[in-house]
């Protein structure tokens, strides 16, 4: 490995398997690390195993084997775990997802061999297949076990992969629309990323598509996937195509390639896109945009604002809460106001470019009675998902002038 | 109208001390509430190097806490003194800020002794007995030594006094000042205070007797001793005083009387 310091990291967590890639930056791309020195065994599964009645863990392929021949206890199916609050039983006690990420995530770490992770990495990036509220709690939790300092770490959807490692090509390859192929077993997915060029910045979007069962015969599954390709492409200009996953085989695919391959077509095929994807990811927050005025508006991207008319300064003025651009699961607020003369709140929420604004109302029942100015309220949102805002209120009462109440309101807005 | 309004000033970490009415405050906010609602509460103990010092500290408001030094040395009035501040997270609204003028305005022109009647007033308000009364008994001293005070002051000064000990229980000195209240007031006020002190300390027979004496009417008499009756009533549902109770009514006790 030729990054001691400042490394930059990409990992994705898989259901199934893993994989690690750093930022080499005398090759300007990522490189992928293998399980196996000297081999080009990327993927290594997503599980850790405990020595029984000792705190010894081992990770990945050790911890099946050790699993398997040592009897040590097999905590496999990590990622569905973290994606839930619930704690996991480990030998007779209740081990919370976040520390079993912790132990998985330091010990796959170590692959990089650095002296000390917190230190050396300068930013690392979590990719996932979809993302949930626990999750992000979990592996936010799970860096904080492993002494990460605050925004250093950062998580994105497989999605969002698929757009950084394209748009990290050479702009020829994604001219066009891209498609992406995900190969799992007897069964193709199909992802494709377009880029509207008509606004400025030019907006990337990632769009599911078709989904289909290919044949086990290998004759027909070329055929099966060859309807694929053509019902995904459908009259649409692409000018590259990834294939990723287990399950596609240039020797059965002999009418699908050359169809795949039309119009001079770039084909690539490979596993480690999403962790690569991962690796530009993290390059972007540490080290800045890499292609300027292309931005990123995925399923996991706040569109909508949402905000408060108030006194700001002394000034009546719409006091932006949420504003679009950013992931939902990194859109957090807390601020504080003063009543006036008002015992309920009023969020506005809405698309940027609609005329108007939806308008949410909050009552605070309960709320003792006092002066105008003498009460306090201190306001946190945060996204339970893209569509879903949790607001607690908490009554701050106005200092030992007017003792707290103690009381707290919570409201779920959907949008 | 605008409901609401953002909070933008930290809060401190280490609070300032309002010693007239023993409250910590944390936030320009408060401070700021203080100021507006308490004009006559304004004074020396307050207004000093110590609160430029924790706006300067606490708050990190540098340019204030330097404004408010150089007025302090040119001696500032107080409203000079003051609306920086509320200017400061621009608290008050046009309409506000003008009506606050006034009433420093207005406060200003008062005679001194008022001022400090109103104070006194202001700490009763706040429950401080103890600095409340220190503040009614240095006004009257002075009162009864100036030739121009008004018998009535003296009188208002004392009836607010006799209500200042009867909170802290001290009924015979409650019942002293509201006497000498009555003689200078001869108010139906002043003498249903007094009537009513008489029967909360001694006897129904000597409140009658004095409300005879005294020619109090028939109405007033029914009024005393339906109120009475009431306060016994709801002392006596209020039922079993528990611990904390005691303690709560004792610190509250030593808070407001400084011993």
């Amino acid at each position: 490995m030729n990054e001691v310091r400042n490394i930059i990291v990409g990992f994705e967590m898989g259901e199934k398997t893993s994989q690690i890639c750093y930022f080499d930056r005398t090759e300007g791309e990522p490189v992928s690390l293998s399980v196996i020195a000297g081999q080009s065994q990327y993927a290594f599964p997503t599980c850790i195993s405990k020595k029984p009645g000792e705190a010894v863990y081992h990770y990945g392929v050790e911890a099946e084997y050790f699993a398997a021949h040592q009897d040590e206890i097999l905590i496999d199916r990590l990622l569905e775990r973290c994606l839930l609050e619930e704690p996991v039983q480990v030998e007779d006690q209740m081990v919370k997802p976040s520390s079993l990420a912790a132990i998985f995530l330091g010990q796959a770490l170590g692959m990089l061999g650095a002296n000390n992770l917190s230190k050396n990495i300068s930013g690392i990036m979590v990719t996932v297949p979809r993302l949930t509220r626990p999750l992000v709690e979990n592996l936010r939790e799970a860096f904080q076990i492993l002494q990460f300092p605050p925004g250093r770490c950062f998580l994105q959807t497989y999605d969002e992969s698929f757009y950084y490692y394209t748009i990290s090509q050479k702009p020829e390859f994604w001219s066009r629309k891209v498609g992406l192929f995900t190969f799992e077993g007897d069964e193709v997915a199909f992802r494709c990323l377009d880029v509207n060029r008509q606004v400025r910045p030019a907006e990337a979007f990632v769009k599911a598509g078709k989904r289909a069962g290919l044949s086990l015969d290998k004759e027909q599954r070329d055929v099966d996937f060859c309807k694929m390709i053509q019902e995904s492409f459908g009259s649409e200009m692409y000018s590259g195509v990834f294939l990723v996953g287990s399950g596609f085989d240039r020797e059965w695919a002999v009418r699908s390639v050359p169809m795949l391959c039309k119009n001079h077509r770039h084909v690539f095929y490979g596993n480690n896109l999403y962790c690569k994807g991962a690796c530009y990811g993290a390059r972007e927050k540490v080290e800045g945009r890499q292609v300027k005025d292309l931005v990123y508006r995925g399923e996991d991207i706040v569109t909508g604002m949402l905000g408060m008319e108030m006194l700001v300064s002394g000034v009546h003025t719409y006091y932006p809460l949420v504003e679009p651009g950013i992931h939902w699961y990194e859109a957090k607020k807390e601020f504080e106001i003063l009543l006036e003369d008002t015992a309920d709140l009023v969020f506005l929420a809405g698309e940027p470019k609609s005329a108007q604004l939806q308008r949410y109302s909050m009552s605070l029942p309960g709320l003792p009675h006092r002066p105008p100015k003498a009460t306090r309220l201190r306001i946190s949102l945060e996204f339970e998902s893209l569509s879903r805002i949790h607001i607690r209120v908490t009554d701050l009462g106005l200092g030992e002038l007017f003792p707290a109440s103690g009381l707290e309101w919570n409201e779920t807005l959907v949008q | 109208m605008i409901g609401y309004r953002l909070c933008q000033t930290k809060k401190a970490k280490n609070p300032y001390f309002i010693e007239n009415i023993s409250t910590n405050i944390y936030t320009m906010e408060e401070l700021c509430f203080y100021m507006s609602q308490n004009l006559y509460l304004l004074d020396e103990t307050i207004l000093n190097g110590g609160l430029i010092l924790w706006l300067k500290e606490e708050l990190g408001l540098t340019a204030l806490a330097r404004r408010l030094e150089k007025l302090l040395e040119d001696k500032a009035s107080m409203a000079e003194l003051i609306l920086p501040v509320m200017k400061e997270i621009q608290y008050l609204n046009q309409a506000e800020q003008k009506a606050l003028q006034q009433n420093l305005k207005q406060m200003e022109e008062q005679p001194a002794l008022m001022r400090r009647k109103k104070k006194g007033d202001y700490l009763v308000g706040y429950r401080k007995y103890g600095n409340a009364l220190r503040v009614y008994g240095d006004a009257l001293k002075d009162a009864r030594e100036d030739p121009q005070a008004e018998p009535a002051f003296c009188g208002s000064v004392l009836h607010n006094m006799g209500c200042a000990y009867a909170r802290l229980f001290q009924m015979e000195e409650a019942l002293s000042c509201f006497k000498q209240a009555n003689e200078l007031l001869h108010s139906r006020t002043s003498l249903k205070s007094y009537l009513s002190a008489i029967y909360l300390l001694k006897s129904r027979e000597e409140f009658q007797e004095k409300a005879g004496q005294e020619k109090a009417d028939d109405t007033l008499i029914c009024e005393i001793e339906g109120e009475v009756l009431r306060e016994e009533k709801d002392g006596a549902a209020d039922g079993e005083v528990t611990d904390e109770m005691l303690t709560s009514m004792t610190e509250e006790y030593h808070k407001n009387t400084g011993w």
